[in-house]
């Protein structure tokens, strides 16, 4: 929000140099963003609109970082004559003054003009101007009709059909039935708290003007920005929650001035309050300020913070009831109160103070550190671990409001990402090798959504198959984690199953080999731990087997019925060549296995190692034709 | 027999000034060899002497021999290693690529580290989150303009989690902060966590601002965990990421699930420009109150942090959108 240093200097003639005040401000009150020439930037925090949106408060704020109670006087409201005005539902408004003007000419001043500036508003003209200066000055916002153009009475009230409405700026905008409006016999003026209308606009030929200070309700303000999706400066105040004595201040300030500047002449003023004024007390204890904020400070410098926040202070044996000035509507626990004492006193006089605690039993959350352990796997392998969007244009979960029509579903998968990062990197490298670990969102039956994490591996290669590079890093992935593991073949997909359930999938498409794996159930088995085997002292034998067998036969089933022999004297298995081709008979293929093996009683004989290999040449020969060579 | 020094001097001489192998093995013959070694010459005397004598050198010529022995050795494997003309060592060698860690991982793990060392346990929290959780339970009613602060993606209204028997509006957590009140339901303090995780902002995206980011959320609550025990956490936390050479301020600040709140910044060595990195403050009684707990009874701290913000500032990463390119030759960078 942007200030004027010029109107701070005015209210203030003691305040400090431009440069100066932006370190106080900071360190007590708000973040300055930007200051150029007379501008601050300033970030007013959202709960301080009420008492610090307006150049008072942030000049009081000033004053206050320089241990100083700023001096500012209002002047009280008086009523006077009758004016037609009535509020249909105070819910919505609590408070609507209005004062009828009369005066000949208004032309705006260099000095107004200048502060508008500075606040980043363009001027209008004289009234206009007064009613925006107003604002910047109090922080209310406020607005003058021409009071000849109203018909009958103004009315505060919510409209109970949809309207159509051309604002100051001549645009017609449609608002929609329930719409919280000013209103004369005619129609509406204005959409209370956003923004004012053409019919009754001051003009340079106004005689008579309505000026408006009201307090409307947050929520409203907040559901019409909505609804009619139109921000303005007033609907960003009015929904911070403004107080009805805010109102008070504003319309205040806004008669001193027009009677100054345009000798204008006061014909009626209506007051109509709906608010409790109420008296907030809160207690305020020495002793747990110094031990919720860790700090202690002497009795006279807190009471010195109250008094500088015009905050009045009764002692009560122990403890001290401090009575709330009505425009900090932000303050509401005794903590707030901390907050109060330990900005204004500075916040980094804290000093940092080593917590004493017992040592409790520290947890880490399985998921996160098997992320940690499978990332570092999968680097070992020289995979390259990527982020992608948690969002895709696949099938899944649904948003509502969706970014872009490419983002309007939540990914279900990882791999889909990933083979387009494989894609695009394939313009750089000849072989790319990725992984990622994260949460994906299926949905069920019946619109049901869980979340789940995935570990999604992407391997492309333009020049070769890929496929069993991909195999080999989840054989290495799951022998590292030591789970039991097995694949199996099921069209063109590899099933992958742990603890004989299934747990992912991987396929090959084009030269990108891609696996999907259900981390969450990897978790859930993979905490076993290893234990010590003895090392074997005798000596391994291994023995290779070539065989024919027909294209169609699968080098998986004859490994696992290899397997299935189940002697404890193999040890492993691999396939050592792999050959079809022209050399040998169409329609065949040259298959050599290496059978290892050992004994861990004694040194294994070359007519036991026989016995082994004819009980698998015998199987390859009789349950998939094979001819051994 | 009374030179066994003389000889020692006259040895070490020799292997100087030798330069090849040749040279060595000619002195070895010289000195210890089987026949008419020098040595072997004093060692086989030794039987002649007196027993006095016996005793006197015969322990002082073993040593010498053992010396000289060592000597020789030494120097053998000394002109072996300087032989440079039989293996070219400097070849281009294979290959070898260590795959890399996403940068966000190893910042991450970064700043877990320093929190675990620190006895905070690491948890976890759903990225669908409940409204509830998200806004309400952490002090941010609806209609209120402080929800304004956060930008939020929200799941169609027909959804429903599974396993879940309530209807409720669901949405893309906007931060890790509904964590804090899903542990505190569940656990019985004092307690200490950090939880990483994604979170989700319905935003342009620029140089800075991205769709989903990670942050890092952390919650201490005990019986007295004071202001100044986070400021003590968080100076300790920062200087072992930055460096013990940055400077840190905190400043006033609003969230309305802490009170009082701040800012932190810091200004890195050789700078002044203040960086802001992390936003914080004492838990808010009604957020106690939402996971169950009395606040009369405890209070604590909570703070949250921006993984990509500390990335960028850690490693000099000028756009945010970097991170999710995959783009490997960024990814392969650290």
């Amino acid at each position: 929000m942007k200030f004027s240093y010029k109107l701070l200097k005015k209210i203030d003639p003691k305040i400090k140099e431009r440069d100066k005040i932006i370190n106080d401000l900071i360190n007590h009150s708000f973040e300055v963003d930007e200051v150029l020439d007379n501008t601050l930037d300033i970030s007013i925090l959202p709960n301080r609109y009420n008492d610090a949106s307006g150049h008072i408060g942030i000049a009081r704020e000033l004053a206050i970082a320089s241990n100083r109670v700023l001096k500012y006087e209002f002047k009280t409201l008086e009523k006077k004559g009758k004016i037609d005005i009535e509020v249909e539902d105070n819910k919505y408004c609590s408070r609507y003054i209005g004062a009828v003007l009369s005066l000949e000419s208004f032309k705006t001043t260099q000095y107004i003009t200048d502060v508008l500036k500075d606040g980043g508003i363009k001027s209008i003209n004289g009234i206009v101007d007064v009613m925006n200066y107003v604002m910047l000055l109090t922080g209310q916002p406020m607005h003058a009709f021409d009071y000849d153009k109203v018909v009958g009475g103004i009315k505060v009230k919510k409209i109970n059909k949809k309207d159509k409405f051309i604002t100051l700026d001549n645009i017609e905008i449609k608002i929609p039935s329930g719409t919280l409006v000013i209103a004369d016999d005619e129609g509406v003026l204005a959409i209370a708290g956003v923004k004012g209308g053409k019919r009754a606009e001051v003009t340079e030929k106004t005689k008579k003007i309505l000026v408006e200070a009201a307090t409307f309700n947050q929520v409203s303000i907040f559901k019409t920005v909505k609804a009619i999706n139109l921000k303005t400066d007033a609907s960003l105040r009015f929904s911070h929650n403004l107080c009805s004595d805010l109102a008070e201040r504003g319309m205040v300030e806004a008669l001193d001035i027009l009677k100054k500047e345009f000798k204008a002449e006061m014909v009626a003023l209506k007051d109509l309050r709906f608010d409790k004024k109420i008296e907030k007390k809160i207690l305020f204890s020495i002793e747990r300020f110094e031990k919720f904020i860790g700090m202690s400070l002497l009795e006279k410098d807190i009471l010195r913070v109250f008094e500088l926040l015009d905050f009045k202070v009764n002692k009560k044996k122990e403890v001290f009831e401090i009575l709330i000035s009505k425009f900090r509507v932000d303050i509401e626990t005794e903590e707030d109160l901390f907050e109060e004492v330990v900005r204004v006193v500075g916040i980094n006089k804290v000093k940092p103070e080593a917590p004493i605690v017992s040592i409790g039993k520290s947890l880490f959350d399985e998921t996160l550190l098997l992320k940690n352990k499978v990332s570092d796997i999968l680097t070992g392998f020289s995979l390259d671990e990527v982020y992608t969007y948690s969002f895709n244009k696949d099938q899944g979960v649904e948003l509502l409001n969706p970014i872009s029509l490419d983002r309007e579903f939540l990914r279900s998968r990882l791999t889909f990402n990933l083979e387009e990062v494989v894609k695009n990197n394939f313009r750089f490298f000849n072989e790319v090798n990725i992984f990622e670990i994260g949460r994906v969102f299926i949905e069920e039956k019946d619109k049901t959504f869980f979340e789940v994490y995935h570990l999604g591996i992407a391997v492309g290669n333009k020049k070769e198959g890929s496929f069993l590079f991909l195999r080999g890093v989840l054989e290495g992935l799951f022998r590292k984690l030591d789970l039991e593991f097995s694949f199996k073949q099921d069209k063109n997909k590899l099933i992958i199953y742990i603890d004989h359930k299934i747990i992912g999938l991987a396929y090959e498409k084009e030269n990108i080999s891609i696996a999907e794996i259900n981390f969450c159930d990897l978790v859930k088995v993979a905490t076993s731990r290893k234990s010590f085997k003895p090392i074997v002292k005798f000596p391994l034998v291994g023995r290779d087997i070539s065989v024919l067998v027909s294209l169609d036969v699968r080098v998986g089933d004859m490994f696992s019925k290899i397997q299935k022999i189940n002697l404890k004297e193999i040890v492993d298995i691999d396939m050592i060549d792999f050959y079809e081709g022209k050399k040998i008979s169409d329609g065949v293929k040259s298959v050599t296995f290496r059978i290892m093996m050992q004994s861990n009683e004694k040194s294994i004989t070359s007519k036991e190692v026989d016995i082994i290999i004819n009980k698998i040449i015998k199987l390859l020969e009789q349950d998939f034709k094979g001819k051994v060579r | 027999m009374k030179d066994l020094n003389k000889i020692e001097q006259e040895v070490i001489k020799s292997l100087d000034k030798s330069l090849k192998e040749g040279d060595v093995l000619e002195i070895k013959n010289y000195y210890l060899g089987r026949k008419s070694g020098v040595i072997t010459y004093l060692l086989k005397s030794i039987k002649d002497l007196s027993d006095g004598d016996k005793k006197k050198f015969a322990p002082q010529i073993q040593s010498l021999k053992e010396k000289t022995e060592k000597m020789i050795e030494n120097k053998l494997k000394e002109l072996s290693m300087s032989d440079i003309s039989f293996k070219d060592l400097t070849l281009p060698n294979k290959k070898i690529r260590h795959g890399s860690l996403h940068p966000l991982t190893i910042v991450e793990r970064k700043i877990v580290d320093i929190f675990t060392a620190m006895n905070f346990s690491v948890v976890d929290g759903p990225e669908i989150e409940s409204e509830w959780y998200n806004f309400d339970a952490l002090n941010i009613p609806e209609f209120h303009p402080a929800r304004e602060m956060w930008d939020t993606f929200w799941i169609k209204k027909d959804y429903k989690k599974k396993d879940s028997k309530k209807r409720e509006n669901f949405l893309m957590r906007t931060h890790t902060s509904p964590v804090q009140v899903r542990f505190m339901e569940k656990h019985k303090p004092p307690f200490q966590i950090i939880a990483p995780g994604r979170v989700f902002r319905y935003e342009a995206t620029d140089a800075s601002h991205e769709v989903n980011f990670h942050q890092i959320e952390g919650l201490m609550i005990g019986e007295s965990i004071s202001m100044a025990n986070f400021k003590y956490i968080v100076e300790n936390f920062l200087k072992k990421f930055f460096g013990d050479d940055i400077t840190f301020r905190m400043r006033p600040s609003y969230f309305p699930f802490t009170e009082p709140s701040v800012e932190i910044d810091i200004k890195l060595p050789n700078s002044d420009k203040w960086l802001e990195v992390m936003g914080a403050g004492m838990v808010h009684r009604n957020v106690l109150k939402s996971a169950g707990l009395n606040h009369e009874e405890w209070q604590g701290f909570a703070f949250g942090l921006g993984v990509e913000r500390f990335a960028m500032l850690y490693y000099g990463i000028p756009d945010i959108r970097l991170f999710y390119a995959g783009d490997l030759r960024f990814n392969r960078q650290f």
